[in-house]
């Protein structure tokens, strides 16, 4: 069993929920239980810590900005008028650069030169600053009043407006160098507080400026993919991040919603700046063929009737052409693997067609392949000199025999009495081997159909014959090879059996 | 005069009576109603997103979803847990499907760099840490955790904003505050 403060303790203590005796109970242990003291420290400086993350207040005004983006979207949403699209003034968590350098942000001051040289279109390749590139003249007498100003400590008394409104009298007027983006903000949000206070008063107001925060980091400067073209003295920099990468000075959104915004982010006149470029008037989301997704809100989808992606589903000619390619060569390669195929077949078909008799052609083999060769013997009764090319060339093989001369072989062929006789067995060279067929149990296995493959020249004796109860069987073929067929349960076996006087007794061994 | 309630959590204040003028059409109504809440729910939107953009777009579209929903507003209950609620969910489904967001972003969550305002490299890997266990807890302990520690609410408001016992809020937030520990001794071992 612990001494020390549950957690629970602990955390009660830091609330201040704990009174009474368990107060005093906990301040006496603490006072003494250096572990439970640094728990409590531990967990207070937790406390401390996600406090100073997260119960962020930003100043008024960053509120303000907030604000008056949220009005305007819901006034938007109000009178039903197209929403504008959620602009954020700081990069969406995945819009974030993960490499981006982590350096304590700039002064204010520091800052601001560099915003304004982005507003003016500077650092962006392929497009002109329309701000002048020099610097601006300055007035000598001015600097040092200044400078003198300065030394004598009586720097308050110089106004600072006369100071700028001074320099930029000398600027042409075609050349602007745009407002100072430290102008005093307009009417704040608050005001919407006021009793009375309508949304057409509102509107009436000048236009307010957007201020980034004086402290707010280099990294959160806008982007710069699509910046505003500067028009007037009055142009800011008005880039804010937009969500989906909307831009946030899009015409219809402040031609209808909001005026006043509308005149801060006019686009410059036709013709008057040779360089000016016009400006997308269309959201990211729509040029990309998008549209808000109403079941989810902040993402965008492809819409379902949208013939947007016409040109993606399209074919492109190169693909069409390699896969013309592909396809004429698997032709090719197809038709020449079937042309050897034929060849082969009739290649080999003459060998067959040499073992054959006409109309019996041996069942289950391809066109001869499997056939073994075959030995010619010449015997006595054959009377081939008899026999006359064209009596071959009528028979049905030798008209399906294409590339060889089937004509030309000499097979033996019995006439009707040698065929009965044979038939018959008493064939005087039928050859006739016995055997016996077992299981791999040494048991003999009765039933099995046992047949000689082959014409009827070569198969004097019965065949197909049956092995008995012992499992034996007699088998009679011309002498030489033949092939045997062991047929059994629907299952088919073949091998080759040499029929010669003498031979020893066959063995079939079955699985 | 300002109109904001001393407890907007659990008091109604005014909001009845602007709830009511802005379900019949009352823009001023709304966007009063909307003013007098914008720092808690920004705090919220923040709590939730631990980051300064993904905040003020779940602001906005909070506003947004309120603004279409107006009609299911409680009439006769404070108007800022509705919203907070209503933030909650908007975020949920956002999220839905998606990685979560990093834990500890590449600056702070109000958009300052890390070493800015802090007391050096030793108070960022603290807070990193705190943040990192945050961020790794359910979102109702997150919650919690929020009104109490950022809200600065009484167990017994919490109770009456998450519906929860004052016991079982008691209950969670030390073992969030446990864990959080648990997650800052590990980092603390690894480092």
């Amino acid at each position: 069993m612990s001494n020390h403060l549950s957690v629970q303790d602990l955390s009660a203590s830091l609330d201040g929920v704990l009174s009474g005796p368990a107060l005093e109970q906990l301040v006496a242990h603490l006072a003494g239980c250096h572990a439970c003291r640094d728990a409590q420290s531990r967990l207070a400086k937790h406390d401390d810590a996600l406090r100073r993350l997260l119960a962020h207040d930003p100043d008024d005004r960053t509120m303000d900005e907030l604000a008056r983006r949220s009005e305007t979207l819901v006034v938007a949403i109000v009178r039903g008028t197209p929403e504008p699209p959620i602009v954020t003034s700081a990069p969406l968590a995945e819009e974030e650069d993960p490499d981006a350098p982590l350096e304590p942000p700039l002064a204010p001051d520091l800052g601001r030169p560099g915003e304004r040289a982005t507003a003016g279109g500077f650092g962006i390749i392929g497009f002109r600053p329309p701000v002048p590139t020099y610097a601006p003249p300055s007035d000598p007498d001015e600097v040092r009043r200044l400078i003198d100003a300065l030394e004598k400590g009586n720097a308050g008394g110089l106004d600072a407006a006369n100071v700028r409104a001074n320099v930029r009298a000398n600027v042409p007027a075609s050349e602007p160098l745009g407002e100072p983006l430290d102008e005093p903000a307009g009417p704040s949000f608050d005001r919407v507080e006021q009793p009375g206070m309508g949304e057409a008063a509102r509107r009436d107001e000048p236009a307010r400026h957007y201020e980034p925060r004086a402290d707010a980091p280099r990294t959160d400067a806008p982007r710069t993919d699509a910046p505003p073209i500067p028009s007037g003295p009055a142009a800011p920099s008005g880039r804010g991040f937009a969500h989906g990468g909307a831009w946030s000075a899009d015409p219809p959104y402040h031609d209808q919603v909001h005026p006043a915004e509308a005149a801060r982010f006019s686009a410059p006149a036709a013709g008057s700046d040779p360089m000016s470029r016009e400006p997308r008037r269309e959201p990211a989301w729509s040029r990309w063929g998008m549209e808000p997704d109403p079941l989810d809100p902040g993402t965008y989808r492809q819409p379902i009737t949208d013939p947007f992606p016409i040109y993606a589903r399209r074919p492109r000619a190169g693909r069409n052409r390699i896969r013309s390619q592909i396809m004429r060569a698997s032709l090719v390669s197809a038709l020449a693997t079937v042309g050897g195929l034929l060849a082969l077949v009739l290649v080999l078909r003459p060998s067959s067609l040499a073992t054959d008799h006409a109309g019996a052609r041996p069942a289950g083999s391809l066109l001869g392949v499997r056939l073994p060769p075959v030995l010619l013997t010449p015997h006595a009764h054959d009377d081939t000199s008899t026999r006359t090319p064209s009596a071959v060339v009528g028979s049905p093989d030798v008209r399906d025999a294409a590339t060889r001369g089937a004509v030309e072989t000499r097979v033996p062929r019995g006439s009707a009495a040698d065929s009965s006789r044979a038939a018959a067995g008493d064939d005087p060279h039928a050859e006739r081997i016995c055997g016996q067929v077992v299981n791999m149990a040494g048991e003999p296995v009765a039933d099995v159909v046992i047949s000689v493959l082959g014409a009827a020249a070569t198969r004097p004796g019965p065949s197909p014959v049956r092995s008995d109860e012992q499992g034996r069987f007699c088998l009679s073929a011309t002498s030489g090879p033949h092939v045997v067929v062991i047929e059994r349960a629907g299952l088919s076996q073949r091998i080759t059996v040499g029929f010669a006087p003498g031979a020893p007794e066959l063995q079939i061994l079955l699985p | 005069m300002d109109s904001r309630p001393s407890r907007p959590w659990t008091e109604a204040g005014q909001d009845p009576e602007l709830l009511s003028a802005a379900q019949r059409g009352d823009l001023t109504a709304l966007l009063r109603l909307y003013n007098t809440q914008r720092r808690s729910l920004w705090r919220t939107c923040l709590g939730i997103t631990r980051h300064q953009g993904e905040a003020e777009l779940l602001y906005q579209e909070t506003l947004a979803q309120a603004t279409r929903q107006l009609r299911a507003a409680p009439i006769h209950q404070p108007f800022l847990p509705w919203l907070a609620r209503l933030a909650r969910q908007i975020d949920t489904s956002r999220m839905r499907g998606r990685p979560m967001r990093p834990a500890v972003g590449t600056r702070r969550p109000n958009g300052e760099s890390w070493l800015a305002g802090s007391h050096g490299a030793h108070y960022v890997e603290d807070e990193q840490r705190a943040l990192y266990g945050y961020a790794l807890l359910h979102p109702d302990d997150q919650w919690l955790l929020a009104l109490r520690l950022f809200e600065r609410l009484p167990y017994t408001e919490i109770s009456r904003v998450t519906g929860l016992s004052v016991a079982r809020v008691t209950s969670r937030l030390a073992l969030a505050r446990e864990y959080v520990d648990q997650v800052c001794r590990s980092g603390e071992a690894a480092a």
